[in-house]
């Protein structure tokens, strides 16, 4: 137990759990705005009536843009794999949705994609922040950044990245065509050089 | 302590202008077996998100009632 405390990622959790970390954040969070925007208006013209997302910091601008939209509705969850059963409903009633979530969301929603979504053959379309990819500063988030991409392939979901806000509107629009002609999840990763603007 | 066959029985006469989700198992037999309506689904394995699947359909269906 006493080497399992002195390693370096433990430390480095409780240093920032007791806030000893708190003088190297800047604040705002550096998330950006202009890239959201992009996929939100891309989101939109995709025809999403519906998104499903917990807190998460690198959605925290996607999240505001949906509640404060009067033509979307925002289902604010308690766990994400919620969201595939409120996806899979909306479809059924003819709706067109997105589920926002972080990569750990995305592992808790696991059942539910293989349960409900593959099972149903239901069009899902995730789009899922990649933490723990390189350049990532938070311990806590490297393990299942390491993981991520293994699962999606596991699973047999289709997956991009969106890391340029270029492709974003092409790429969104592909995901949402492959998930509707295949009935099956497909998975899009907000990559960190889209969504945050702090320097590497 | 009223059975669940029975108050699904008391109920039933209220699901018929409501779309109906119900979890798997015995309680999917059990509705079934009062009489099956169109509006009622009986949704398989996907354990603990029928409520959830009631929600997406509710936010699509109006002043539609979904149970």
């Amino acid at each position: 137990m006493g080497n399992y405390f002195r390693s370096g990622n433990v430390q480095a959790i409780c240093r920032i759990a007791i806030g000893a970390n708190r003088g190297n954040r800047k604040s705002p969070m550096p998330v950006s705005t202009e890239s959201s925007r992009v996929i939100y208006d891309a989101l939109k013209d995709g025809g999403i009536r519906l998104m499903s997302a917990l807190p998460e910091t690198w959605l925290v601008h996607l999240v505001r843009m949906a509640d404060e939209d009067p033509d979307m509705i925002l289902v604010r969850l308690a766990k994400e794999e919620e969201g595939v059963g409120i996806s899979a409903g909306a479809h059924l009633a003819g709706m067109k949705s997105a589920m926002l979530m972080q990569n750990h969301g995305f592992l808790a929603s696991i059942n539910g994609i293989v349960s409900c979504a593959q099972l149903y053959r239901l069009p899902l379309l995730m789009l899922i922040s990649y933490r723990g990819e390189f350049g990532e500063r938070d311990p806590w988030q490297t393990e299942g950044g390491g993981v991520t991409e293994d699962l999606l392939r596991a699973l047999r979901i289709p997956f991009a990245y969106l890391d340029s806000r270029d492709h974003v509107a092409h790429r969104i629009r592909k995901a949402q065509t492959l998930a509707h002609s295949a009935s099956r999840p497909v998975a899009l990763l907000l990559c960190r050089d889209l969504m945050w603007e702090e320097p590497a | 302590m009223m059975r669940r066959l029975d108050a699904l029985t008391a109920i039933y006469a209220q699901l018929e202008q409501a779309i109906v989700v119900t979890i798997m198992g015995a309680v999917a037999a059990e509705l079934q077996s009062i009489g099956h309506r169109p509006n009622f689904f009986y949704l398989q394995h996907a354990m603990g998100l029928a409520s959830s699947m009631g929600l997406g359909i509710a936010a699509e269906s109006g002043p539609r009632r979904v149970r």
